[in-house]
């Protein structure tokens, strides 16, 4: 059996074009159509929706309530501003299709609740394929499984992207709270935008938090400094075991990594630490006229490469690094077998709550929050 | 060569091997299983009779206080790696990292202006038992003073099963300069730190030399122990003094972090 996939939005501030190509390739799924609300969006974003579904040959429908009613729409992948995540999956859920939700499930978690209560209430499938599926996580849980550094102490990750073309930074406040604002024209906050991963890696490994203390601010660009956003930002928890946690997120530049930015993990046991690094194995590419000519500024329309990469000296070989084929390959096995995948918005809950606590204790210079 | 004796817990043992290239080791006290040629010294009697001419603590012992009143007796010089108590300094000689040349090389790229300036520090040293991470923590925090600056803050979190001790600090700086410091049980040479800064990211591999055995297990070849260079650097009459104040309250700290499974503040 094929399941139907409904692409619902290709805003820029999310990952649907990512998630094109799992779609097309994997024998259980196919695209029958993209759709949004037309009268809820800007002219670019009404553009950029058609180009995708007269590219992959499939109908445009401009009312997501309309898109929802199709009986051939089994999954809907959502990958709408974060603003309008939950709304869009509370509808697609009470019209009983499956979730595939880019990363975060709502603005809130109240939104997020909502959302997860929908679900349950539907009882329908949902999976958020970002934060499990990769490599720093599968193999994080690989060493764990096989026991060979004893008791889990402690997780400390270090991920971040090299992007984006920095410039010098005038003197910027604390970064605020963000009261369920995410979205902003030339910004992410990345605390939350690469934070999520190391908090998915956290989740995985620890039990649930007990106290947070998180530290950010704007160090790479003046856009961050001037909308008292946070580039770069770190953090550190305690779980319900009294193990450690720490990470470190953000968007650092270009041309800072041969990889695109480290992703690395350490896990410290009763018997054993081991590093590991989701960039390894690589290949290491070095071809003199590529280096020497290469090109590191950003596209003029991209500049801080929320839809485009850094060339990369040493790619790693895995051709999956994210998880998102793996993500899919559990989605479409939890259909067929009527069992919920790893990672569900339950999970993406849990991650945006550590997420908010974390940002409560940023805006407050770090002090330490009891969740 | 000095004739030496070397006080060493068990995760600190591949520190030795750098010994026998710059000291005549008579023996060494604690749970590290001596090298070859290295005998175990069971107190400063028997050290004192073997013509000890200077005693170098790797690690905290139970018996340092012992050897440390036998040292003052007999006039033989004693250093140490890590304070007696936080109210005795007597004997410590800060910044055994200052002798690892790839932190040394990581703290000498903030002076490259293209570097710009330090946001973000993580460091990994090893050390067990509550006065273990003590120690290995002053010597990281010394690292963070000179990489980011005098630290204002401290946050202090304490994993522990067992007799197995893992420690994570949070340094925080009043220019909003931040550093995870963080102890690990298992033997560590310290030389694992990677620093962000506003023009760059410097950091040390984790290392690619390592033999696998037949058990799977792998065996590190590169490890960068600095433990021999300080102890050379200790001994000499013109030592420089250390360049930062102890952080007084963190053995307190984090007593009480391991206690209360909290995440425990120190202003400085």
């Amino acid at each position: 059996m094929t399941y139907g996939v409904l692409l619902l939005s290709f805003s820029s501030h999310s990952h649907q074009r990512n998630f094109v190509p799992g779609f097309l390739d994997h024998p259980g799924t196919r695209i029958v159509a993209v759709a949004d609300d037309d009268d809820a969006i800007d002219d670019d974003l009404r553009s950029l929706n058609r180009q995708w579904a007269q590219q992959l040959g499939v109908p445009y429908v401009p009312c997501v309530e309309e898109a929802l009613t199709r009986e051939d729409v089994d999954i809907v992948s959502i990958a709408h501003d974060i603003e309008r995540r939950a709304h869009l999956a509370c509808q697609a859920a009470a019209a009983g299709k499956h979730l595939w939700i880019d990363k975060f499930t709502g603005a809130t978690v109240a939104e997020c609740d909502a959302v997860v209560d929908a679900v349950r209430r539907a009882a329908v499938t949902s999976i958020v394929p970002s934060y499990h599926y990769g490599a720093l996580v599968q193999r994080s849980l690989a060493v764990l499984n096989q026991g060979q550094i004893g008791d889990l102490l402690g997780v400390h990750v270090d991920l971040m992207f090299s992007k984006g073309w920095p410039r010098p930074v005038p003197p910027a406040e604390t970064p605020r709270d963000p009261a369920g604002r995410w979205k902003y024209p030339d910004v992410k906050r990345e605390l939350l935008t690469t934070g999520s991963y190391s908090v998915g890696l956290l989740q995985a490994c620890l039990a649930e938090p007990r106290q947070i203390s998180a530290r950010g601010g704007a160090f790479f660009f003046p856009e961050h400094a001037a909308t008292h956003t946070e580039d770069f930002a770190s953090l550190t928890l305690t779980d319900a075991e009294g193990r450690l946690g720490s990470l470190s997120a953000g968007r650092i530049g270009v041309a800072t990594h041969p990889s695109g930015g480290p992703s690395t993990a350490r896990l410290v046991g009763t018997a054993g630490t081991v590093t590991i690094d989701a960039k390894r194995p690589a290949t290491n590419l070095f071809v003199r006229q590529q280096i020497i000519d290469a090109d590191h500024r950003p596209a003029a329309d991209d500049p801080m490469q929320w839809a485009s990469g850094p060339p990369s000296l040493a790619p790693p070989v895995s051709d999956d690094p994210a998880g998102l084929r793996a993500a899919l390959d559990d989605l479409v096995d939890a259909l067929n077998e009527e069992r919920s995948p790893a990672y569900t918005v339950k999970e993406a809950r849990a991650n945006m709550a550590i997420l908010l606590a974390g940002y409560r204790s940023l805006a407050t210079d770090g002090e330490v929050v009891t969740v | 060569m000095m004739r030496i004796v070397v006080i060493c817990d068990r995760h600190r043992a591949p520190a030795l091997k750098a010994f026998g290239h710059c000291f005549d080791v008579i023996g060494t006290v604690g749970t590290a299983k001596p090298l070859r040629d290295m005998a175990r010294i069971d107190g400063p009697e028997q050290a004192i009779d073997a013509g000890v001419q200077a005693v170098i603590a790797l690690t905290p012992s139970a018996k340092l206080g012992e050897w440390n009143a036998a040292c003052q007796t007999q006039q033989i010089p004693l250093i140490s790696a890590g304070p007696m108590s936080p109210t005795d300094p007597n004997g410590f000689i800060p910044g055994r990292w200052r002798h690892n040349a790839s932190l040394e090389r990581i703290a000498g790229a903030t002076k490259t202006a293209q570097m710009g300036t330090p946001v973000f520090l993580r460091h990994t040293c090893c050390g067990d038992g509550l006065h273990g991470i003590w120690w290995s923590l002053l010597d990281s925090l010394d690292f963070a003073h000179r990489v980011l600056g005098q630290p204002r803050r401290l946050l202090v979190g304490v994993s522990r099963r067992g007799s197995r001790w893992h420690a994570a600090v949070t340094v925080t700086t009043a220019d909003g300069k931040t550093a995870h410091l963080q102890t690990t049980p298992a033997p560590h040479p310290g030389s694992d730190a990677m620093l962000l800064t506003s023009g760059g990211l410097a950091w040390n591999e984790a290392s690619a030399d390592s033999l696998q055995d037949m058990d799977g297990n792998a065996i590190r070849l590169d490890d960068e122990w600095p433990d021999a260079r300080w102890a050379q650097h200790g001994l000499q009459q013109d030592a420089e003094p250390p360049d930062s104040a102890l952080p007084k309250g963190l053995l307190t700290m984090l007593r009480r972090a391991s206690r209360n499974r909290t995440i425990e503040t120190l202003e400085l």
